[in-house]
């Protein structure tokens, strides 16, 4: 997966059209970033992705290209 | 004769006691109308420790393990089971053994969980402990016993205030050679009698809301949020209920009084202790009476007992000991055991 | 250890989520429900207990066996909402259910393991004590303990109770089984002020506004959703495919996988990592909810009737959650006996 995919991936788990969601987008402005939002981009890093999430780390991203490092690791 | 490695046994125990001392004296002070000889005279008790505000039986248990674990030099990785027996414990849910895994630093493939039993607590968890390691799901065992009561009692009901002291209990269990014909657990006699469950109650420490029947013999006026005992009621369940256990246990067994060295009956009062130790014919110098510093700790009664009189060298390796717990549910339990205890 | 039979009770009350609406809005409902997959749930009437589910549930059970009430050796309920702390609950059951004075009697406490655990428990009294029949009790009136104004949690958690027999006679039908503990994790589903460590006030009743506007007190049920996710997915499937290793099975050769009944969300991540079909996976969360360690025998029961009663099943049980704490059963069951499910 690219990191382009990823951020299409997360665009759709989050409910949003991914021609609004960049690196820069911070992720509280994003209408699906809630509890249940938070479930769906876990179940992406550790299904699609095998990245083993660390909940706090998550929690403490800021924005969408925060969430992206946390995931670098296992992108192309 | 067969030999098996496969054999749950006693191995070592520690106990904790919280700092803070309750004393017949300071009972007394305020309670005038008993003096201290009369609180002695009627429990055999001169002191009670008592948890601190914010002191809880999960912190007594977690340092009485962490003394057991530090003595016997026992590997933290090796034990495979963890058992709380406590009726005050941290939280409802989560089950507080949970919490005590990681204070002690235990591993992920330790299964953990609390039951709930009072002074039948000790045998019973011996029993469920055995029941977990000879059935091949564990191999070393921390059974801890714990509780705090004192945040239970009225501090107007003096019946319970002279009784109950708080304290904790860290025994571990494991797997040792032994053979068949002599187990070093066991065998054990259990019972229950679920219709005395109101003689010793805090009708509102559950999910059952409070009903008048539940409460019909504590009286009127008595908080329900506080432990209640029916001290004529539980003397007569146990004089008619240990007598015949002690006897149903040697039966059992296939052994009588003079096979056995020591016999360590749940150290509820200095009194029952003594009409029940008549009544079975149990010689004094066998008969181990050690609540005198302590009071009634609950499930901790019997493996503190252990423990002192293993440190005052009266309990050796090889010994057989009888263990007769009794009390609220009501619920007892009896076995025996062979101290196979450490070296140090 | 031979699974004999299942029956399970639960409330006639169904609440749907719809019913909340007005209170949460209905777009807001609509997406939990979408994500939990939990349209009713059951719940209790106010004067009703956990250990009144459990007890028309083992009243059935031994109805329908024909047994005599003094051939049960021992009573486990598993439970995080017993009727009181003190005394346990099992024996007030011992004595509803007119079982002998010889029954072994203990409460647990535990919550979404409660069943798993309960088997392995049930089979160590079975195998390492030598009983030969053991009722485990299991369930929760978790909706009592849920603050109704906070839809993380109130949507989502159901009451019943379940009951199962178990005996030592007949062939050994556990073929793998494997629990741990992890308590780092302990917090992550807690009621806060439930226990000792934060002695409940007048305050601790007081609903308080938390996040995203969810009310609560810290008497109620709080649970961080993605941390339990996190841990659900890291334990889960390592541990099936640990139970299946020592099983000797495949995933294949599995009739049915029953997952604790979480919510949709999880179970259907849970499959799909195992490459378990749905028609492997049943589930009845979505009529009773997350029902606790009833929703493994609720789901037996429910779903499951005619292929357990038809003949030989391989099953992979899988607990998660409460601890944290994890267990798996691999059994192969023969002609289990599931009673019709009770409602009351």
């Amino acid at each position: 997966m690219t990191k382009a995919e990823f951020i299409e991936e997360l665009a759709i788990i989050l409910n949003e059209d991914p021609e609004n969601v960049k690196p820069e987008t911070e992720v509280e402005s994003l209408a699906g970033w809630d509890s249940t939002g938070l479930l769906g981009v876990i179940a992406l890093l550790d299904g699609d992705l095998g990245v083993s999430v660390d909940v706090d780390g998550l929690r403490d991203c800021r924005t969408v290209g925060d969430l992206v490092d946390l995931a670098s690791v296992k992108l192309d | 004769m067969p030999q098996t490695h496969n054999k749950a046994s006693l191995t070592a125990v520690e106990y904790c006691l919280p700092d803070r001392v309750l004393t017949n004296e300071d009972i007394a002070a305020a309670h005038p109308e008993w003096s201290v000889e009369k609180i002695y005279e009627k429990t055999g008790i001169c002191r009670r420790h008592i948890a601190a505000e914010g002191e809880t039986a999960a912190d007594l248990a977690f340092r009485a393990a962490e003394a057991l674990l530090d003595r016997t030099g026992c590997p933290r990785e090796e034990i495979d089971l963890l058992v709380l027996c406590t009726q005050t414990p941290d939280y409802a849910l989560p089950t507080t053994a949970c919490v005590l895994q990681h204070r002690l630093g235990l591993p992920t493939t330790c299964a953990a969980f609390d039951y709930n039993l009072g002074c039948s607590g000790f045998v019973y968890g011996l029993a469920i402990v055995k029941s977990m390691l000879e059935g091949g799901q564990a191999s070393k065992a921390l059974l801890l016993t714990a509780d705090t009561y004192s945040k239970w009692l009225s501090p107007d009901d003096k019946g319970v205030l002279t009784i109950f002291g708080d304290g904790a209990a860290a025994t571990l269990v494991e797997l040792v050679d032994a053979p068949d014909s002599e187990p070093p657990l066991g065998p054990f006699v259990y019972g229950t009698d679920g219709g005395g469950f109101d003689r010793l109650i805090v009708p509102g420490s559950g999910a059952r809301p409070i009903r008048e029947e539940d409460c019909a013999r504590m009286g009127e006026g008595r908080p329900k949020d506080r432990l209640f005992m029916d001290g004529p009621e539980i003397f007569t369940f146990t004089i008619r209920t240990v007598p015949r256990t002690v006897k149903a246990l040697l039966a059992r067994a296939a052994c009588t009084l003079k096979d056995l060295d020591l016999i360590v009956y749940h150290q509820a009062n200095a009194y029952i202790l003594e009409y029940l130790r008549n009544r079975s014919k149990i010689p004094v110098e066998k008969f181990v009476v050690e609540l005198e510093g302590k009071g009634n700790t609950v499930s901790s009664t019997i493996p503190i007992a252990l423990r002192d009189i293993e440190m005052q060298g009266r309990l050796k390796p090889g010994m057989r000991l009888a263990l007769v717990a009794f009390g609220v549910g009501y619920s007892w339990a009896a076995g025996l055991i062979r101290w196979h205890g450490r070296a140090n | 250890m031979r699974l004999v039979a299942v029956s399970c009770c639960v409330p006639r009350n169904s609440v749907s989520a719809e019913a909340v609406y007005e209170r949460f809005g209905q777009e807001e409902v609509q997406k939990i429900v979408r994500n939990s997959g939990v349209r009713a749930r059951r719940i209790v009437a106010p004067s009703v207990t956990t250990s009144d589910l459990c007890f028309e549930s083992a009243q059935a059970l031994l109805d329908a066996s024909g047994w005599d009430r003094s051939s049960i050796d021992a009573v486990v309920f598993v439970t995080q909402t017993p009727d009181y702390g003190i005394p346990a609950t099992s024996h007030i059951l011992q004595d509803r259910l007119g079982l002998s004075d010889r029954t072994f009697c203990f409460d647990v406490n535990l919550g979404c393991t409660g069943f798993t655990h309960g088997l392995l428990l049930g089979e160590g009294l079975l195998d390492g004590l030598g009983m030969n029949r053991v009722l485990v009790l299991v369930g929760d009136t978790t909706s009592r303990s849920c603050s109704q104004w906070d839809r993380s949690v109130c949507l989502l958690f159901g009451d019943a109770g379940g009951a199962v027999l178990l005996e030592r006679e007949g062939p050994q039908q556990v073929a793998g089984r494997v629990w741990g503990a992890d308590g780092s994790g302990a917090l992550f589903i807690q009621r806060p002020a439930s226990g000792f460590r934060h002695q409940a006030t007048a305050e601790s009743f007081v609903l308080k506004e938390t996040e995203g506007g969810n009310r609560r007190s810290d008497m109620d049920t709080v649970m961080d959703g993605a941390q339990i996710f996190n841990f659900t997915i890291k334990r889960v499937p390592p541990m099936v495919n640990d139970v299946l290793a020592k099983a000797e099975w495949t995933a294949d050769e599995v009739d049915a996988f029953v997952f604790h009944q979480a919510n949709k969300f999880i179970i259907d991540y849970l499959r799909r990592k195992l490459k378990v079909p749905a028609e492997k996976a049943p589930t009845c969360l979505e009529e009773f909810g997350n029902t606790s360690s009833a929703s493994i025998p609720l789901t037996m029961v429910t779903r499951m009737r005619e292929q357990l009663e038809a003949g030989p099943a391989k099953l992979v049980l899988v607990g998660f959650g409460v601890g944290l704490s994890w267990s798996s059963v691999a059994m192969q069951t023969e002609g289990v006996r599931v009673l019709p499910l009770i409602e009351v």
